[in-house]
């Protein structure tokens, strides 16, 4: 799958929790989710089960780390999907 | 070192369910899930936990210059009482105070240097460092690499650490 394809599904799993509507349409893989998007930390952890879902992956705590953007929950999907 | 974390009850219920499949996992260690389940009040216990290690993250973020992460699995907490917890990440070891009542829990990072707390909008917050400090003008707040806040007037700076959610804010200083 492309990252700009894993990226438009990324988009719609993070839309529920986002508290800036204009940065979640102006979303590019920079964008960051607590800084940028406003996402209460607490909602990440349901970002990450949600990719996990969506993906059919598990993600170790360790790989959760870095998903505080869209580049790096991109990336981080990508090797899982890789890795299956 | 300072940091600080509130969650307000009503509106985390809303946003959060701790208790949906794998929730837990991804925040806590097996003997944290086991205190949440055994607690009077399970989301409580939870978010005393939650709140404990956010403390401490935004502290060692401060503290170290740490690019953002997000693990909290790396945090370990122990509970001494009901209000006084430690916290271990790596090899620190720091030590939290937890307030809590039917609409919010909140922690702290326990340091004899930063024992002011105010619970309140910033501009009110200015207004009050500006009293206790008895300063010519209003501070003016100013970010750190990674964001964090500091207070700034004329050459001196105090850093402020400073949490917001629902309708809490609180900073400690």
């Amino acid at each position: 799958m492309t990252s700009e394809a894993i990226q438009a599904r990324l988009k719609q799993i993070v839309k529920p929790y986002v508290n800036n509507q204009e940065n979640f349409e102006n979303l590019t893989s920079e964008s960051n989710f607590i800084d940028d998007l406003e996402i209460n930390s607490a909602n990440l952890v349901d970002i990450v089960l949600d990719v996990e879902d969506e993906f059919d992956i598990r993600i170790e705590n360790d790989d959760m780390e870095i998903m505080t953007d869209v580049e790096s929950t991109v990336g981080v999907i990508q090797k899982k999907l890789s890795a299956k | 070192m300072i940091g600080n974390d509130i969650v307000d009850l009503t509106k985390a219920k809303q946003e959060t369910d701790i208790f949906r499949s794998r929730y837990l996992e991804k925040v806590c260690l097996p003997l944290e899930i086991r205190l949440v389940l055994a607690a009077t009040d399970p989301v409580e216990c939870f978010w005393r936990i939650w709140t404990m290690k956010e403390s401490a993250y935004k502290a060692v973020q401060r503290q170290f210059n740490l690019k953002p992460i997000f693990n909290p699995s790396a945090f370990t907490c122990v509970f001494e009482n009901s209000e006084v917890g430690t916290v271990y990440f790596r090899d620190q070891q720091l030590f939290t105070k937890t307030l809590r009542n039917e609409d919010f829990v909140y922690s702290e990072i326990l340091d004899s240097e930063h024992t002011h707390r105010f619970f309140g909008a910033d501009s009110d917050f200015l207004l009050q460092v500006k009293n206790e400090l008895d300063l010519p003008l209003l501070p003016e707040f100013i970010k750190t690499g990674t964001g964090l806040p500091i207070l700034k007037w004329a050459d001196k700076t105090l850093p402020v650490s400073k949490t917001h959610h629902g309708i809490f804010q609180v900073f400690q200083y």
